[in-house]
């Protein structure tokens, strides 16, 4: 340790920003020890590894430049009695000092904070970059970080309660266990990074970790403490790894790397928008063509085609001597804010040149979402404006749209209108120790009638082909109502399933005020009527929304039958856009089980459309009631397609991560919701996506 | 979560194999780039010369329009792009493939349709000495987008040096350091030049072909 200490100090060159190395435990750092080293923000990370009989897959999330977690999912051979041991555990780490000329980057990290405790360890580290290849890092560790050759701890000067680390866990596992944080033994650790080439990087430590389980289950032998690693960038974003640890085994694993900030590419691969049309400056004036017969019906017909080359659907419209309003269905654009931008630009194009005032209104599940007014002056003199993007945005009013323009004609064809679609689907399922990941491949078929606008009658059936999600064998150990965990009787039974039949209805009962009654078959498990109002004015961060649903669960075949099981439930909820790439949400009310609590979801939001959070739902349900893992909790993905494959689209990949699906606080799945089907057409998303305005 | 690439990668593969009463769910050119992402293009690139020559006297006359060529050499494209419209002294020129270019006197102004595009400039000063003395200083704006699609603006400070009929542009934007070059016309008009274009797609050479003919 002197020797790293004194590199420090001699050291004079400030620390880069540099890709780091993953450890075995899927965090920066050298080979099992952690460093101090940050990922890039936003970046999602996830490592697997393997030695002496421990697979480990690790998903970690810059959450901020100095904050991260991880979640891990790991096997380990025999250790549980001879038996495998399937373990989730949850990390946390904070970077307390970022490096400078002289002092090192120092992070302080939580490993294993939740439940049972398997990889429990804390540790104070710091590191210090040589030179921009050449890093030291260094630290103090407790619990698993401080088994080997480990001292006793410091902080009992501070109180002989340190002195001492509570073995197990609190009841059925599941939450915080800070109880043994930097208790008992403390032990250092450290080691060297040195990145050879701008690809490849070597790795030396010394490890604390004593794997005291491990070897008592005869899994290896550990000869020393010292491990060596080499990483390999085999292309961005993925790195391969090898190993010799203790002396006596060797390991490998992969890293996977992915900034939602760093789309496949930058700005998208959109074709080219309509310019604008710029007018001649006597032409304003002139009104000669609403004398023209037809004149309105033409402008129409030709707006529709132009949008839907674009992707979008002419909703309605009304046209007016100086005055147009324009309903706009976006199915092509994440960004709201392009949607509306494509419109302009079609409307400079097909308006008459009298018409100055273009009033633009997002159109979904056929409630007007908000107005945005533009001036055609404006347009017309930005297109080319340096500072096109702010000041589109200053001179544009974004308004409440509920009040419906009387003279709004709807287009032909779309009311009523019947839509099907045939095609294969994937559904995967996680964390059955039977089987960690499950997948069924099968086709869907759907159909929808339109009867009006906001009135649909849907409804959708699913034959599987191939999979091996309806073989999860494992019956619900739940002494509560299965309200959720009877999952793979459902699989197993719906063969072919009915996944959802409802009567919806959208509806806009006031300004900043939006409705929803869904009734029939909501999902696969429940069916009923759940009615929803919100509250959202167009500007503001916040959301109101209440929610009821009265509900029946669903025979297993998911055909039309139900079980013996009525529930009352309904949620408040409170919906807070925090800036700064947060948003957070907050329930209370009654779950499926008829249970009483409340959920807490926080999320980090990319300006793209990204989305990473996590959620934990607490109720009246005892911990022991709802067995293992105490309470509900879980990590929300929502990633935009478009990211990946460039051309615009709108679809997202959404997924909800269960350590444990159980059968407190669950809710009810309904298509539809009113925040999900509002939220990128209101402030402040809708100004986050205005770079793309002019795209 | 080990496969979500690939499990992204099927559901995309999923969708796009369905069928159904509406075609305007996901746009056809998807799969295609999906294609790219695992294909490179076998045909020879194009450059200026190739398309140059393509441009003969009966191809013009089918176009009846003014031409450009724009080529970027780091990405090995180029095309040629069509007059479509003008405002306020910036021409936008289109490709039918959905490929558009701005351009003010020769400047390029902007792009769309190419990736990683010129969002919007701001030229004035620039434009002034290159079709003018030929020296001097000037600051020339472009702006483009980031992942998560916010302005990001790139102040260029330039000066300008004159070698004949062609004035070098050389501009400093913190660690970036780019060398335009105009090659000007008897009227002392930009003819044909190579202006930068931003980090990923390099530099953009623009021409305004003359023919004998």
């Amino acid at each position: 340790m002197r020797k790293i200490f004194a590199g420090l100090i001699l050291s004079a060159i400030p620390a880069l920003g540099m890709a780091q190395s993953h450890t075995t435990f899927g965090t920066p750092g050298l080979v099992e020890m952690p460093s101090a080293e940050s990922a890039p923000d936003g970046e999602i990370g996830t490592t697997v590894s393997y030695f002496a009989g421990g697979l480990r897959t690790t998903l970690s999330f810059q959450i901020t430049p100095r904050l991260s977690g991880s979640f891990r999912y790991a096997t380990i051979e025999r250790v549980f009695n001879g038996a495998p041991l399937y373990d989730r555990s949850f990390d946390l780490r904070y970077r307390i000092l970022d490096e400078g000329r002289y002092l090192p980057a120092v992070a302080v990290g939580f490993q294993d904070i939740i439940g049972t405790g398997i990889y429990a360890g804390e540790y104070v580290v710091a590191t210090k970059h040589l030179t921009p290849q050449l890093a030291f890092s260094g630290g103090i560790g407790w619990g698993r970080f401080g088994s080997f050759n480990g001292f006793s701890n410091p902080l009992g000067v501070l109180d002989s309660g340190f002195n001492t680390r509570p073995d197990g866990f609190t009841g059925t596992g599941g939450i915080v266990e800070a109880g043994r944080w930097f208790r008992g033994d403390a032990a250092f650790f450290g080691g060297v990074s040195w990145k050879a080439t701008p690809k490849l990087t070597l790795k030396a430590e010394y490890s604390s970790d004593a794997y005291t389980r491990e070897i008592g289950s005869a899994l290896f032998q550990r000869k020393s403490p010292y491990n060596f690693g080499i990483d390999y960038e085999l292309t961005k974003g993925v790195n391969l790894q090898g190993f010799y640890l203790y002396g006596s085994e060797v390991g490998a694993a992969v890293t996977f790397k992915l900034n939602p900030k760093e789309p496949n590419i930058v700005g998208g691969l959109d074709k080219a928008p309509q310019p604008v049309r710029v007018r001649v400056p006597s032409n304003a004036a002139d009104l000669g063509w609403t004398n023209l017969p037809n004149a309105a019906a033409n402008i129409r017909k030709a707006t529709s085609t132009m949008m839907e080359r674009d992707g979008l659907v002419l909703e309605a419209m009304s046209i007016k001597s100086t005055t147009a309003t324009v309903r706009v269905r976006n199915g092509r654009y994440t960004a709201s804010a392009q949607a509306v931008g494509r419109t302009a630009r079609i409307l400079t194009q097909v308006l008459p040149d009298s018409v100055e005032t273009f009033k633009i209104v997002p159109v979904a599940r056929g409630i007007a979402l908000s107005q945005v007014t533009l001036k055609r002056t404006d347009l017309e003199l930005l297109e080319h404006d340096v500072n096109q993007s702010k000041l589109s945005y200053q001179r544009a009013n974004i308004s409440d749209a509920a009040a419906r323009d009387s003279d709004l004609v709807f287009s032909k064809g779309l009311y009523p209108r019947f839509r099907w679609n045939i095609g294969p689907y994937l559904s995967t399922s996680y964390f059955d120790p039977d089987s960690p990941i499950r997948a069924e491949v099968g086709l869907e078929a759907s159909a929808s009638y339109n009867f009006s606008p906001g009135l649909v009658l849907s409804g959708t059936v699913r034959q599987r082909a191939v999979g091996n999600k309806h073989t999860a064998t494992r019956v619900s150990d739940s002494t509560i109502r299965r309200v959720r965990s009877d999952g793979n009787i459902y699989e197993r039974e719906g063969s072919p399933a009915i996944t959802e039949l409802t009567l919806g209805y959208h509806f806009r009962p006031g300004k900043n005020l939006y409705g929803r009654v869904t009734l029939g078959y909501l999902e696969r498990m429940y069916g009923g009527i759940s009615s929803e109002l919100l509250w959202k004015p167009v500007d503001s961060p916040f959301a109101l929304g209440a929610e009821i649903n009265y509900l029946k669960q669903r025979d297993f075949n998911q055909l039309f039958g139900f079980r013996d099981y009525e529930v009352l439930t309904g949620h408040l909820t409170a919906y807070w856009n925090m800036g700064n790439g947060f948003h957070s949400e907050a329930s209370v009310g009654r779950y499926l089980g008829g249970d009483v609590g409340g959920t807490l979801k926080l999320e980090r939001v990319f300006k793209n459309g990204w989305r990473v959070g996590a959620y934990a739902t607490l109720t009246d349900t005892d911990f022991d009631d709802f067995g293992e893992g105490s309470f509900d909790k879980g990590l929300v993905f929502t990633v935009p397609l478009d990211s990946f494959v460039g051309t615009p689209q709108r679809k997202v990949f959404s997924t909800v991560l269960q350590p444990l699906s159980r059968d407190g606080g669950a809710r009810v799945k309904v298509k539809g919701r009113l925040y999900e089907t509002i939220r990128s057409n209101h402030n402040p998303e809708l100004v986050d996506s205005w770079g793309r305005f002019w795209r | 979560m080990i496969r979500l690439p690939f499990i992204l990668l099927l559901s995309i593969g999923l969708t796009l194999a369905a069928c159904g009463s509406e075609r305007n769910s996901l746009p056809g050119l998807a799969f295609g780039s999906i294609k790219n992402v695992f294909s490179r293009n076998k045909q020879p690139p194009l450059t200026t010369a190739v398309l140059r020559s393509r441009l003969t006297p009966e191809v013009r006359a089918q176009i009846g329009l003014p031409v450009l060529i724009v080529e970027l050499p780091k990405q090995k494209i180029a095309a040629v792009v069509i007059y479509n419209t003008e405002n306020r002294g910036h021409i936008t020129w289109v490709a039918p493939d959905g490929v558009a270019i701005y351009t003010k006197s020769g400047f390029v102004t902007g792009s769309r349709g190419v990736g990683y595009d010129l969002m919007s400039s701001f030229v004035d000063a620039s434009l002034a000495i290159v079709t003018g003395s030929g020296t001097g200083q000037a600051t020339r704006v472009q702006t483009y987008l980031d992942g998560e699609n916010q302005q990001v603006v790139v102040r260029l400070d330039c000066h300008y040096t004159r070698d004949g009929a062609s004035v070098y542009e050389s501009c400093k934007a913190g660690d970036l350091a780019v060398e335009n070059q105009y090659w000007l016309n008897k009227e002392g008009e930009v003819q044909s030049s190579r202006q930068w274009a931003g980090e990923r797609n390099g530099y953009m050479l623009i021409e305004s072909p003359i023919f004998a003919d």
